[in-house]
């Protein structure tokens, strides 16, 4: 142990004596751990904030989308393929319970020259259940309403700030896309989505008077199934897909133009995404520090020869191989350290600022801070032990003779 | 003298590298001697110093330090016999002090390497600056130091673990001759008290403040005399 802090005080009197070297070295592990800090920050969050929205969409909720999500039809290729009618027919089917069609669209929003211009989408009255959002205040779209094609709508806590400031918006008439609609409802806060998408921005219409008032168009852009109970959901998933291509006149050669996912499906592929995300971050900010600790190498091999003399007297004085080796190796453990926690302290910082600048989900644990620490640390060592071993194994004679 | 008294006893020491460099060297110097090698450039000095401070192993022959056989010693007891038996001066003491450190650091230097309790380090640093007469420049860097203060810093580094041997490699080569008296003057005193010196030189005006002059010639000796101030 005595011998230990001696190590710990002559490293650091060494490191002070070459403040230059030892701050490029430092420098390099501070920006690997850092950059690792960050970026598993972002991986993580991205993906804590995936699992709590798909929490949100339910287990026994299916997506059915236009087009194709992969195979020959490209994603996109057919955006008009779902129509309100598919809506009903998926609706006619067994174990399911209900289903919202879905029609999304941008408009200019005013409310006594305050504006905004928050996402706007035509929904049935089912799609509040089968999303299981809540109130705050007033009611959700209802039959009548989509019967009547009536100009009411619910709208978000960012619409109602944004709009209202601190009154009440129930009851009030605004201005969606030149049309004046009555605010029925306020929605509960939701926050943002994991892509940074402010989920309080939106503002939901009856989807008649979408199709009809708004778009004039018949085609939907998502519909939301909510089945009987979670079990069974690929057997059901198939159902919609024979029931929708019935409907479509799809030949036996030919490819669906829709998609149906259910959330188990949803996750895997969004889960795999962030997957690889956090993979190629990761990947990414090691590199940053396999490139820091290359750098610590080459400083202290660098080091290691200016030294070389040092070495050789400190040997001549007793110091045994094994207490040159760990001097060399306490030295890049005092420089690892140091950047480490340099770079975790202003990685988190990044996150931090990041996280509130542009909405982003980040993670911030003592977890992803610790283990940043202690990779950095790591690799840091993995690159002293060379010259570190170098070091310890200079001939004395040759190391003292050495100009 | 007896071998009781003997601390450094070589007998028929060879050491060659590419080509042979000592030839069958044999010496004995007793505790308390205060030996100057002198020969010229090649005649092998440098080499017989760094097999007496356990620095270099012979080719073959017996060498016996402080009555310990070195060539059955392992490398962890050769760095224990350097750190508490040998002090080393060497010759370009500008290059073996450690520049941007303190004199007491430098001083200290071997005493990292030892057992000494850390909380009698200055002391004894304070000791061993008194005996070369710079007391008073313990908290300076070596920076500030003159040549001559610089090298009886590198004296005082030789001496704080009390060794049995003192090595001294041309100790006044790089110092005009003021300052080499002054340096042989401490040599002197430390001799009287106690403590054995082998040093190596070219110069005969230095020579011969030590005691005993061993001549060497081509890797032999060739001349051993006892004649001093």
């Amino acid at each position: 142990m005595i011998k230990f802090v001696r190590n710990i005080k002559t490293a650091i009197s060494s490191i002070g004596s070459y403040k230059f070297q030892s701050f490029l070295s430092t420098l390099g592990i501070m920006f690997g751990a850092m950059s690792l800090v960050a970026m598993l920050s972002i991986g993580l969050g991205s993906r804590v904030a995936l699992v709590k929205q798909l929490e949100s969409l339910g287990e026994n909720v299916i997506i059915i989308i236009p087009g194709q999500m992969s195979g020959r039809t490209s994603f996109g290729s057919k955006q008009d393929s779902l129509k309100s009618d598919d809506v009903e027919a998926i609706e006619a089917i067994e174990n399911i319970k209900s289903v919202s069609p879905g029609i999304a669209s941008s408009f200019p929003v005013e409310y006594l020259g305050n504006k905004s211009k928050p996402e706007v989408t035509g929904v049935a009255p089912s799609f509040m259940e089968i999303r299981r959002w809540q109130l705050q205040e007033g009611r959700f779209i209802e039959d009548y309403d989509i019967d009547t094609l009536k100009k009411i709508c619910v709208i978000g806590q960012t619409v109602a700030r944004d709009l209202f400031f601190n009154i009440s918006p129930t009851g009030k008439s605004l201005s969606i896309g030149g049309k004046d609609f009555e605010v029925v409802g306020l929605l509960e806060p939701k926050g943002f989505s994991m892509s940074g998408r402010d989920q309080d921005n939106v503002i939901y219409i009856p989807f008649t008077t979408m199709q009809t008032k708004m778009l004039n168009q018949k085609h939907i852009s998502f519909a939301l199934a909510a089945a009987i109970d979670k079990k069974s959901m690929s057997s059901l998933c198939e159902n919609i897909k024979s029931v929708l291509r019935e409907c479509h006149r799809l030949g036996y050669y030919e490819d669906d133009d829709f998609t149906v996912m259910n959330q188990s499906e949803f996750s895997k592929q969004n889960e795999a995404m962030t997957r690889i995300m956090t993979i190629l971050l990761g990947l990414g900010s090691f590199t940053t520090l396999i490139s820091g600790g290359i750098g610590i190498m080459n400083i202290l091999l660098a080091s290691t020869r200016e030294r070389t003399r040092e070495i050789g007297l400190r040997i001549a004085l007793g110091a045994r191989r094994k207490d040159v080796l760990s001097q060399f190796f306490t030295e890049g453990l005092v420089i690892s350290l140091g950047g480490a926690v340099m770079g975790v302290i202003v990685g988190n910082g990044i996150s931090v600022l990041v996280s509130a600048t542009l909405n982003w989900s980040m993670l911030i644990s003592p977890i992803v801070s610790t283990a940043s620490l202690l990779i950095s640390v790591s690799v840091g060592l993995f690159f002293v032990y060379w010259p570190a071993r170098k070091a310890s194994r200079l001939n004395p004679i040759d190391a003292l003779k050495y100009e | 003298m007896g071998d009781v008294m003997s601390i450094i006893k070589m007998k028929d020491i060879k050491k060659s590298y590419s080509e042979p460099v000592l030839k069958g060297i044999n010496l004995n110097i007793c505790k308390g001697e205060f030996v100057a090698i002198i020969g010229a450039s090649g005649s092998g000095k440098s080499t017989i110093l760094n097999i007496m401070g356990l620095l270099d192993i012979p080719t073959s022959g017996e060498y016996l330090f402080d009555g310990a056989n070195i060539m059955k010693m392992t490398e962890d007891e050769l760095a224990n016999a350097r750190n508490k038996k040998i002090g080393f001066i060497f010759q370009s003491f500008e290059k073996f002090i450690l520049k941007k450190s303190s004199v007491l650091n430098n001083i200290i230097l071997p005493l990292v390497y030892s057992d000494v309790p850390e909380h009698k380090w200055r002391q004894m640093a304070e000791d061993k600056l008194n005996a070369v007469g710079i007391k008073n420049k313990i908290n300076n860097y070596m920076n500030q130091l003159s040549g001559g203060e610089a090298q009886r810093v590198a004296i005082a580094r030789a001496l704080i673990n009390d060794p049995s041997v003192l090595l001294a490699d041309e100790p006044t080569g790089n110092l005009d001759t003021k300052r080499s008296a002054e340096i042989m003057e401490i040599f002197l005193r430390l001799n009287r008290q106690g403590v054995s010196i082998v040093m190596i030189t070219h110069e005969p005006h230095i020579a011969v403040y030590a005691s005993r002059q061993i001549i060497l010639k081509d890797g032999l000796v060739v001349g051993d005399e006892e004649d001093g101030l």
